[in-house]
């Protein structure tokens, strides 16, 4: 079952399939990885949640998950501990993320760096076609990263950093057009 | 003893259980919103009072001595804020014959007058900040109000004779600004309290807020117990309290507490009540008000002394004598701190955030205590103060309480509605904070200097945990429906999960 998943700006498609003969054994497939969950409901506002390792592996991280959904829109609210997250799922209208800045010729967006901090990844290249929701880059800050995302579908058009730079606020990382 | 306690939230909670361990029975009142409200719920007994406004509930005094003389009560505890220190509701419960858990109408009046609350402080022989001793003619010129502000010295303060929780207060740092701040505090009090009237007093620069808890019986014994530190405040409310204060020694303590018990005498208080102290950085302490009641911040006083307050107000009410050795009550058992958790949103200004609480998993385990006022499907009301539930450690020192807040802030979930947990956890991390080193100013000061950054960022793995809670959530949902339709299904474990969804249902 593949279910679209859109949480803080980005979003993400995940494939879910019962791993065969295991129960409460999930297989997710998203952001070009693979995950091997153990999921139990609590109740039905709570969620077990257990990262395999691996299939054979007998268990893993653990996480704890308050789990809400409004019936609506596909909203579902997550709550890790004091972490909470809005989550839309399968939904039309796409969040854009409010740490992205545009601004420059119409059709462009520039992505610029929303805190000061190092580049810990950059995933895309000059010429590769992005989609909308995709990430772009990864910035460390105050041992926290933030994943930014391209607001909307198009091609790379400069991408001005380099894995292990920093930067400071409002420096420009990616263009899109 | 019946007991009709006139209040909401925890503390009508935190009043009903101390009534209960007494083997008292309980009275609930409540608005039209709070029906679904946990301390309506707690209660033996409750009486509809009428809509959500305060006015035509929580502070209606005819309707609540009604409901108190046809529930058949005995006694009427106020709790804090609404009409804890209202004179009139006092004098009502006196003249219908209710026991009402405080002081009499006349102390009550006596110290909430700001300016009668000074004299009575110089009379005990306990410092005062400088300041007029009588409130500011209505007539007085603006010359002659130089004169007498000179007199004091800059900066001070213009404060509201009926004053409290910074309203009708307001900073003249020069001559020039006097005339002007006389005004906005005049028409600030006449909205909020009803009386225009104002002192002036200086303001101390950087002070710690430091209050001394007391107990008084009507034999005229009064016993002071060890202090708490309330300087971190927002905007002039408190946020987070401890006990004991980091800048108090054993000597200092000693003199607060002979200040306090010396004004409670004075006065011929026989309750339970507070007196606050400004404390300067070179050790000095100054009156600043007493408050007649229980406060919100009772408990971490509780954590370090081993007494229960609430269950002494109401003995004391009945008139029994206060048997606690004294000396006791001033050796702090180690180290409790008290968070307010409000519905407010840390990351938009602290602004309210109302709204039906969908999830709600508290803190527990050792050291924790949890004074709620709320359960999971409760409505929070738009009327009324957004106070959830106050979270207590106990530690055996600072460090220990500081590293168990930190744990019960990370197990205590709240869902529906934004909370101050998150403003917690950022505070708890403070060099500042952490190492004692903090004044009334120190939280506003350090909040005007964040950025807008969330209080907690959450981590990228984070996300995608979420990301398969909602993906998964939504699989289980669908393939439940599907499992319900087509129970032949062989493939393992398949029925059972749509069983036990089912069974969830």
């Amino acid at each position: 079952m593949k279910i679209d998943v859109e949480v803080c700006g980005c979003r993400y498609t995940v494939t879910v399939s019962q791993v065969s003969g295991q129960v409460d054994r999930y297989r997710l497939v998203f952001d070009s990885r693979e995950w091997i969950v153990d999921a139990v409901q609590i109740d039905s506002s709570r969620l077990s949640l257990v990262l395999l390792k691996d299939g054979s592996n007998p268990g893993g991280v653990s996480h704890d998950l308050g789990v809400h959904e409004f019936g609506t829109r596909g909203r579902i609210d997550v709550s890790i501990g004091a972490a909470a997250f809005r989550t839309v799922v399968d939904g039309r209208r796409f969040q854009h993320s409010a740490s992205i800045e545009t601004d420059g010729p119409a059709g462009e967006e520039r992505v610029v760096a929303p805190m000061p901090g190092q580049i810990v990844r950059v995933l895309v290249s000059e010429g590769d076609q992005v989609v909308e929701g995709q990430r772009l880059v990864v910035v460390e800050a105050m041992k926290m990263e933030n994943e930014l995302c391209a607001k909307r579908g198009g091609q790379v058009k400069q991408v001005v950093v380099r894995e292990g730079q920093s930067v400071e606020v409002g420096r420009l990382l990616v263009v899109v057009e | 003893m019946k007991i009709l306690i006139a209040n909401r939230g925890e503390i009508a909670i935190r009043i009903m259980r101390a009534c209960r361990e007494l083997e008292f029975s309980t009275i609930a009142v409540y608005s039209q919103p709070d029906r679904m409200a946990p301390h309506v719920r707690y209660a033996d007994e409750a009486y509809l009072l009428g809509p959500g406004e305060p006015s035509k509930s929580y502070l209606a005094i005819d309707r609540i001595i009604d409901v108190a003389l046809k529930a058949g009560a005995e006694a009427v505890h106020p709790g804090y804020g609404f009409l804890a220190e209202n004179a009139e509701f006092a004098r009502a419960c006196r003249d219908a014959g209710l026991l009402f858990i405080g002081p009499s109408p006349e102390v009550i009046e006596r110290m909430g007058s700001k300016t009668a609350a000074r004299e009575a402080a110089i009379a005990a022989g306990v410092p005062v900040v400088p300041g007029t001793k009588e409130p500011l003619d209505e007539g007085l010129s603006d010359s002659e109000l130089v004169t007498q502000a000179t007199r004091i010295g800059f900066p001070l303060l213009i404060k509201a004779v009926a004053g409290g929780g910074g309203k009708g207060m307001r900073v003249a740092k020069t001559a020039s600004d006097l005339s002007d701040a006389v005004r906005a505090a005049r028409s600030e009090a006449l909205s909020a309290f009803g009386i225009s009237s104002v002192y002036l007093e200086r303001q101390l620069l950087s002070p710690r807020h430091i209050e001394i808890q007391l107990l008084g019986d009507m034999d005229g014994k009064v016993v002071a117990f060890v202090e708490r530190e309330c300087s971190i405040q927002r905007r002039y409310q408190k946020v987070l309290e401890e006990s004991p204060s980091v800048a108090v020694n054993k000597t200092l303590r000693m003199e607060l507490a002979e200040a306090a018990t010396n004004l409670a005498r004075t006065v011929g208080y026989t309750t339970a009540g507070t007196i606050e102290f400004l404390l300067d950085e070179d050790g000095r302490f100054y009156f600043l008000e007493m408050n007649t009641r229980l406060q919100v911040e009772h408990p971490v006083t509780e954590q370090v002394t081993g007494t229960d307050l609430v269950q002494w107000q109401i003995r004391l009410a009945k008139g029994e004598a206060i048997n606690l050795v004294p000396e006791e009550l001033l050796k702090p058992q180690g180290h409790s701190i008290e968070c307010r958790i409000y519905a407010e949103d840390p990351d938009a200004g602290f602004l309210p955030s109302p709204g039906k609480i969908e999830t709600l998993q508290p803190a527990a385990g050792p050291g924790v205590r949890d004074d709620s006022g709320v359960s999971a499907g409760f409505v929070v009301p738009v009327f009324y103060d957004s106070l959830l539930s106050k979270l207590i450690v106990w530690g055996e020192n600072r460090a220990h309480a500081i590293a168990r807040m930190r744990r019960a802030l990370s197990e205590y979930e709240v869902g529906g509605v934004k909370t101050t947990i998150p403003f917690f956890q950022w505070l708890l991390t403070d060099p500042d904070f952490l190492s004692g080193r903090f004044n009334t100013a120190f939280l506003d000061h350090i909040l005007a200097t964040r950025t807008n950054q969330p209080f907690v960022e959450s981590l990228v793995e984070e996300q995608k945990v979420a990301v398969m809670g909602s993906a998964l959530t939504t699989y289980l949902r669908r393939e439940s429906s599907v499992g319900r339709v087509s129970e032949s299904d062989s493939r393992g474990g398949n029925w059972k999960r749509a069983a036990r969804l089912d069974a969830l249902r």
